[in-house]
């Protein structure tokens, strides 16, 4: 255990109940102890200026379509009203002031449109809401902007001011903070973050409604669900900047794939969007439970990144410090649209208005795709690994899947009455997976060479099969000339280069024995997308996938115009640059920012991290995208039970994918390619096609069709129905069920209206 | 308890990493933890999921109020679930059929006055529904019945029957079908304590005597010259005291016990008599039933797992937990290793602080104390097959668990228990060719070697007439080769043998051949260094073709420079010392003399060590005692060959040569003991260097 884990441990646990006192969702708010006492003296001060604002103080500011926008001059706090149906979305949850069981910290939390997280000379993170920190302080002033309030809370202790827009629009709400604007004025206090909203249309203690998180697939948190005691929700969208070392593994998770969230309740629903700043927003949800009434999901900009890292001092003791980007992000502005849905929306309402946002705000591409169900095949063309020449210990690039192989599977498949396939080819440059930054599409001789690569490259054309090549363009496991590891990587907090490392199942710790690799620069990264994009024409490739830009954005820290979002700039540009050289691209469980670029998407996780807080998890991200662009789920041939992840294509509307490998399983031993122990194509061949077989008929009549409903009907048994009535019942469970009189088999569904 | 201190700041750490979601490589399609198993090799690999979380079950849910520290959790084998909810000093009973609230049971005395727990950590209920309730901080063991009420408590039995000091905490308690209650006193090493149907105290079961190890003694004696405050980490002499129990259904009891000072043999399963009938492999044999691998945190100490409950179920399979990392392992009824799972995050399936575990039809039921809630996890299509075929192979029924195996090959196809599964299936229906291949990439050597013998019985009752015919053609040759080339060399004895033929003529006549090496100067730099090469090709072909049941090292684990330095270099290291020493003892060698005749001497090891090693994957391992007794004698071949030598060379006496082979060991210890001195300041001098160029770099 590295000492600085130790250390924000034992930070964490002291601040633990401090922090629940203002935001129980913030799971890695450090505070100290004293201040938090001094700020909770504060506000008992104050409770009677509290209870002294009523609601009467909201004026009218404008309206849009039907909706008011409200506004509190005391509190800066507001609520929309539609004006038909008489659904309040209100910034501030409704509780009962002479509530003795509510901290009055907790109820001046519920009264602060925002929340401000700042940290002093020392490296100690504060979080202040603006109720007892501003407004009571007479921080707080405002204007009238079009369509909207534009709300200044000033800190004057720290003095920090953050400038928030609320903004009515179409009937939905905006709300957005220009970065430019913010002052920081007392230089001890620096500003780390800032939350928008947390408590925007919270349900409280005995509503029936439900919290949406974008984890993997997407889940569910019912309100009032009593597991307050498993922890709250918080996810950085677009995953962790890899720039941010780390010590010890996880096990499994799953990112934040969509920049939005909602909530649902009976007086009102939204969906937000955050549709400027997503790649440093983090997401946080949490229930009712001993110390809030309320349940709330909120996302929170990352204004400084901060991290702890460890130092030698003069006497070579380990020393923790707690190391701050020093520049504010170069972005415009950090901006969230709530998409406001009269009553209690349902989660399909949900996925529905925000397709049409995203296919409005051109995050989406609107090209329908053709009626078809491909299955997706990701083949591994080799693997580096020690070879053993003569008692020789040689790092060998070795064959798994050759060129000529792949054109075998391909054939196979064929004949088995397989011929709409997806084909994304991994490994397949010179040099193994391990190897240098890739800057031209050089065929690899263990793979048969350039001769057999056009061989494959023509035979997919032949046979209308849509092969995507695979280029690593982050990970530099070797240097070359312009992409040395030490000179060219991105640099992490405290300078030392960004490296990423395998860890141990096991003990979780770091395996120092295994490969490592170094991030390229952000920049680099451009360049060397240029580069490949030129030479992928010559080398007769016509598709082309680049999984790490899908799901890895990281930073390079304290680097000029290096930060996460110019960062995001340059994957778009080198997607775009890829794509437009190869003609079409795959995109591998795709950021929000990559999906403008994918014609098809592969491994679309089916499931959430599965935190215990969550209810359920739910097909969210397909219902946003079926009907708009074809995806396959991750490999089936990698679950536990081959049949069940036939039913959750099913369930979720996905290609079927198969991880496969044609020879020299053997020698994954000892690399990271190890996962790949159920790949031998040759073991599931015959499974792929017969379930491919077996489902694929219904599933082309619901291609290019949206998911209009999707219900959890009880434990274990979905059903999915599309816009053209057509309507799939799956039971997972070992056992038969009746479902509306008619038995479903255990592991298996019923079809109707296709 | 220094290790339960420990445990909770590595849980306390592992939370914290996921509220921060920092995460790292994902490993797997399922699942909230890694999927690994150890192989064979006792490395950890990934593999399928056998368990899956399907639910989590709190206070909340069944609506009776949020758990609080709920402690212990018990399955009556008849279709109910038992929670111990200590914190809120009740007994909730749940259906195990759909884990809905059957009822709920408040505890109170005879005179119906709720009864409280001060600190209950053990439940257990008889067949007759008697709740048994083990309160640690009461110190007793409460008896009630089926609807709550107190009837009768063990207290600490009478002290004349137990040892001065006792202190009677009882932690867990457990009874057999006959009624005999069964008492795990917390911190107590003489094992459980045993009360009768009448709740009379019977006395002290499964109590672990110390084993009699070299170590121990040495620490006994070591402690009459040391004084007290020096004896610290030193072998225990008292034996463990046990931190759980179960029973299978034949009443025989497995314990698991907090074994600091060793990480193997945690489990036992002991019969009336105490005696321990669990083994891995072969009979006696213990093994690590937690993690394997561990590591050394600079504050904790070394990371080994803390094995605090065990679950037998119905079909013998048990699960034991590991709360250092919130971890179960199953294995089946051999010890052999099937699954691991659960682990430390806020993620479904795993836990903050698991407290007890419970397994009945494929399900596996934990409870976690601090996130006061029920995990329901159950075996995926994966682990059923794993688990069906355990049962056909621990059965002996191989053909049947056939094509099990093939399937769990598709899902895993480096899974252990399937490769051995198949192999049997093979074995068995004749096939040992096949068998073979599947017992070798499981490791599994008496199986390899059972399967090898009937293989080759099979062939050589095949080829039987050939090889007859074959040894008489062969003997013939050789006799009438034989008498030609004896004739000539008894006419000619002292014939003069060739510089070229001389190392064989050594190898033959080591007393004679030295003599005449040194007297005659028939040595030759050139064959010996040529001989001194071989010996690093033999080595190399020695190592890389041993027969893996004679304990042959992986071949993917060779290193040539290891090999290099550990022939070559250790040969010309002892040449080096010996001929420095023999200059301070009046030795006539130089150093070219004694580099040719060692180099002689080494013969035996190069010309017979290829055929033997050749022999080796002939043989199977009933045979091993021959290969390894001729093995021995060409060590001890070389080894005198060496004696000689130097004897020779030097012009010593007997008594001389032994103390200058003495000295030359001693010399090479210093060598080895400067080089890694050189070693480690070149390597600290290397990364100075590394730190100063990425600081200067990092400028830029």
């Amino acid at each position: 255990m590295k000492k600085g884990l130790r250390i924000g441990c034992i930070a964490l646990a002291v601040i633990w109940p401090a922090v629940s006192l203002y935001a129980p969702t913030a799971a890695d708010t450090e505070m100290a102890g004293t201040t938090a006492e001094t700020e909770q003296r504060t506000t008992a001060e104050m409770k009677q200026i509290t209870v002294a604002s009523a609601e009467g103080a909201y004026v009218p500011v404008c309206s849009s379509s039907g909706r008011s926008l409200y506004f509190n001059e005391e509190t800066g706090t507001f609520y929309v009203e539609d004006t038909a149906s008489g659904n309040r979305w209100k910034s501030t949850p409704s509780y009962d002031d002479t509530d003795e069981s509510l901290k009055s910290a907790i109820k001046a939390a519920y009264d602060s449109p925002l929340f401000i997280k700042y940290a002093d000379n020392s490296g100690n993170i504060y979080e202040l809401p603006s109720k007892t920190a501003s407004v009571n302080l007479d921080g707080m002033s405002w204007e009238k902007i079009s369509n909207g309030v534009r709300v200044t809370f000033t800190f004057p202790k720290q003095g920090i001011t953050v400038p928030v827009e609320y903004v009515l629009e179409n009937g939905n709400l905006t709300v957005g903070v220009v970065l430019a604007d913010i002052r920081e004025e007392n230089a001890k206090c620096r500003l780390t973050g800032f939350s928008l909203l947390p408590y925007f249309n919270a349900g409280v203690a005995g509503e029936e409604g439900f919290l949406l998180v974008p984890d993997g697939s997407g889940a569910i948190i019912g309100f009032n669900n009593g597991k307050s005691a498993n922890g709250s929700y918080r996810q950085y969208v677009y995953g962790r900047d890899s720039a941010i070392g780390m010590t010890v593994a996880s096990g499994y998770y799953e990112n934040a794939l969509l920049p939005a969230f909602g909530s649902s309740a009976p007086g009102g629903s939204c969906l937000a969007v955050i549709t400027q700043g997503a790649s440093r927003a983090v997401l946080n949800a949490s229930v009712s439970g001993a110390n809030t009434i309320c349940n709330t999901v909120y996302s929170e900009c990352v204004y400084r990144e901060n991290t702890m890292a460890s130092f030698n001092d003069k006497s070579w003791n380990k020393k923790e410090v707690r190391v701050f980007e020093e520049d504010p992000p170069a972005m415009e502005r950090y901006a969230v649209t709530y998409l406001l849905m009269d009553g209690g929306a349902s989660y399909t309402d949900m996925a529905s208005v925000c397709r049409e946002y995203l296919l409005v705000a051109g995050t989406l591409g609107s090209e329908t795709p053709s009626e078809s169900y491909p299955l997706y095949l990701n083949l591994y063309g080799s693997v580096n690994n020690i070879r053993h020449i003569l008692g020789f210990p040689i790092e060998s690039e070795i064959a798994l899947t050759t060129y000529q192989d792949a054109i075998d599977i391909l054939g196979q498949l064929e004949e088995k009455g397989v011929s709409d396939l997806v084909v994304k080819y991994n490994n397949w440059i010179r040099g193994g997976p391990e190897s240098s930054i890739p800057v031209k599409a050089a065929a690899s001789g263990t793979l048969g060479g350039k001769s057999n690569l056009k061989k494959l490259t023509a035979y997919m054309e032949q046979n209308d099969i849509a092969g995507f090549f695979d280029v690593n363009l982050t990970d530099m496991y070797k240097s070359r000339w312009g992409y040395i590891r030490t000179l060219h990587s991105a640099r992490m907090l405290n300078q030392s280069p960004a490296i990423e490392y395998l860890y141990s199942l096991s003990t979780l710790q770091r395996e120092d024995d295994m490969p490592n690799w170094y991030l390229l620069r952000p920049d680099k990264v451009g360049t060397a997308a240029q580069s490949m994009a030129k030479s992928l024409a010559d080398a007769g490739i016509s598709g082309v996938s680049a999984d790490t830009l899908c799901h890895k954005l990281y930073s390079s820290f304290n680097e000029q115009g290096l930060d996460r979002k110019n960062a995001e700039t340059v994957w778009t540009n080198s997607l775009k640059a890829l794509r437009d050289a190869a003609g079409k691209m795959l995109c591998d469980r795709p950021n929000a920012y990559a999906l403008s670029y994918a014609d098809c998407i592969a491994s679309l996780p089916t499931q959430s991290t599965q935190n215990a807080l969550y209810d359920a998890d739910i097909p969210f991200l397909q219902m946003v995208l079926h009907g708009v662009i074809s995806y396959s789920m991750p490999a089936n041939n990698q679950y536990a039970d081959f049949r069940r992840s036939v039913l959750t294509a099913l369930e979720t509307g996905s290609s079927l994918q198969f991880a496969w490998i044609a020879r020299n399983a053997e020698h994954l031993d000892g690399t990271q390619f190890d996962i790949l122990f159920s790949a031998e194509y040759s073991n599931w061949i015959d499974d792929a096609a017969q379930a491919y077989e077996e489902i694929a008929p219904f599933m082309r009549t619901v291609s290019g069709r949206t998911i209009s409903n999707h219900e959890i009907l009880q434990d274990n048994v979905r059903r999915t129905t599309y816009d053209n009535g057509a309507v799939v019942t799956v039971n997972y469970n070992d056992y038969d069920v009746v479902v509306d009189g008619e038995t479903i088999a255990a592991k298996g569904y019923k079809i109707a209206g296709a | 308890m220094g290790d339960k201190h420990f445990s909770k700041g590595i849980r306390t750490a592992a939370l914290t990493v996921l509220s921060l979601f920092i995460f790292g490589l994902t490993t797997s399609a399922e699942g909230p933890y890694n999927n690994y198993v150890y192989d064979p090799y006792d490395e950890s690999v990934p593999t399928q999921a056998g368990y899956l979380p399907e639910k989590l079950i709190t206070g909340n849910n069944l609506g009776i109020g949020a758990f609080s520290k709920p402690s212990d959790l018990y399955y009556d084998n008849q279709g109910l679930l038992y929670i111990l909810d200590s914190g809120n000093n009740r007994v909730v009973a749940l259906s195990a059929q759909d884990f809905s609230l059957d009822r709920v049971i408040q505890p109170a005395t005879a005179d119906g006055l709720p009864l409280t727990f001060t600190e209950a950590t053990g439940l257990c209920v008889w067949s007759n529904g008697d709740i048994y309730i083990a309160d640690k901080g009461a110190k007793t063991v409460y008896i009630l019945n089926s609807e709550g009420k107190l009837y009768d408590t063990l207290d600490c039995p009478d002290a004349d029957l137990l040892t001065p000091g006792f202190d009677y905490k009882p932690s867990k308690v457990l009874v057999d079908s006959k009624g005999i209650i069964y008492v795990i006193s917390y911190g107590c090493y003489n094992g459980a304590l045993q009360f009768d149907a009448n709740h009379e105290f019977l006395g002290f079961f499964g109590s672990e005597s110390v084993t009699m190890t070299a170590e121990l003694i040495m620490t006994q004696l070591w402690s009459r010259i040391v004084p007290k405050s020096m004896q610290t980490n030193q072998v225990r002499a008292v034996p463990v005291n046990y931190s759980n129990f179960d029973l299978d259904s034949s009443d025989m009891i497995y314990t698991v016990k907090n074994d600091v000072d060793s990480n193997s043999g945690q489990v036992r399963k002991l019969n009336y008599y105490g005696n321990n009938l669990l083994y891995y492999k072969t009979s006696g044999q213990v093994r690590t039933y937690g993690d394997i691998e561990t590591y050394y945190d600079n504050k904790n100490g070394l990371m080994q797992s803390v094995i605090t409950d065990i679950d037998v179920d119905e079909n013998g399979f048990f699960t034991i937990l590991d709360s250092l990392r919130n971890r179960l392992f199953q294995f089946d009824k051999d010890s052999n290793l099937l699954f691991i799972f659960g682990g430390t995050t806020s993620q479904l399936g795993c836990f903050s602080e698991a407290s007890a575990v419970e397994s009945f039809d494929g399900n596996v039921l934990v409870l976690d104390s601090r996130g006061a809630s029920l995990t329901v996890l159950r075996t995926t299509e994966f682990g059923s097959l794993v688990r069906e075929s355990a049962l056909l192979i621990s059965g002996g029924k191989y053909t049947e668990c056939a094509d099990l195996c093939r399937r769990i090959l598709q899902y895993d196809s480096k899974y252990t228990l399937a490769n051995i599964g198949l192999g049997k299936a093979y074995q068995a229906a004749g096939e040992y060719k096949t068998s073979l291949d599947y017992f070798y990439k499981a490791n599994a050597a008496v199986d390899y070697s059972n399967a090898y013998y009937e293989y080759r019985s099979a062939l050589l009752k095949d080829s039987f007439l050939y090889i007859v015919l074959g040894i008489v053609a062969l003997s013939a040759i050789l006799a009438v080769v034989g008498r030609l080339r004896h004739r000539a060399v008894v006419s000619d004895y002292d014939r003069h043998v060739s510089v070229g033929r001389y190392p064989f003529f050594v190898m033959r006549h080591p007393f004679k051949g030295h003599v005449a090496l040194k007297e005659e100067k028939r040595g030759s730099v050139v064959i010996a260094t040529i001989i001194v090469f071989a010996f690093f090709i033999v080595n190399i072909f020695v190592r890389q073709n041993t027969s893996f049941l004679f304990g042959g090292a992986r071949p993917q684990d060779f290193n040539i420079v290891y090999a290099f330095v550990s022939t070559v270099g250790l040969f010309a290291v002892m040449v080096l010392c010996n001929w420095a020493l023999a200059t301070l003892m009046d030795g006539e060698g130089r150093l070219k003399e004694i580099w040719v005749s060692c180099a002689y001497a080494l013969m035996p090891y190069v010309i017979l060590m290829i055929p033997l090693t050749i022999i080796s994957n002939v043989i199977v391992l009933d045979e091993g005692p021959f290969f390894y007794a001729a093995k021995y004698i060409i060590y001890a071949w070389v080894f005198i060959g060496i004696l000689m030598a130097v004897r020779e060379v030097h012009q010593f006496t007997m008594k001389k040569t032994i103390l200058a082979l003495l000295g030359t060991a001693f010399g090479m210890l210093i060598v080895a003991a400067l080089y890694a001195m050189a070693y480690s300041m070149l390597s600290q001098l290397f990364g100075f260097m590394v730190t100063l160029v990425n600081e200067v770099l990092m400028r830029f």
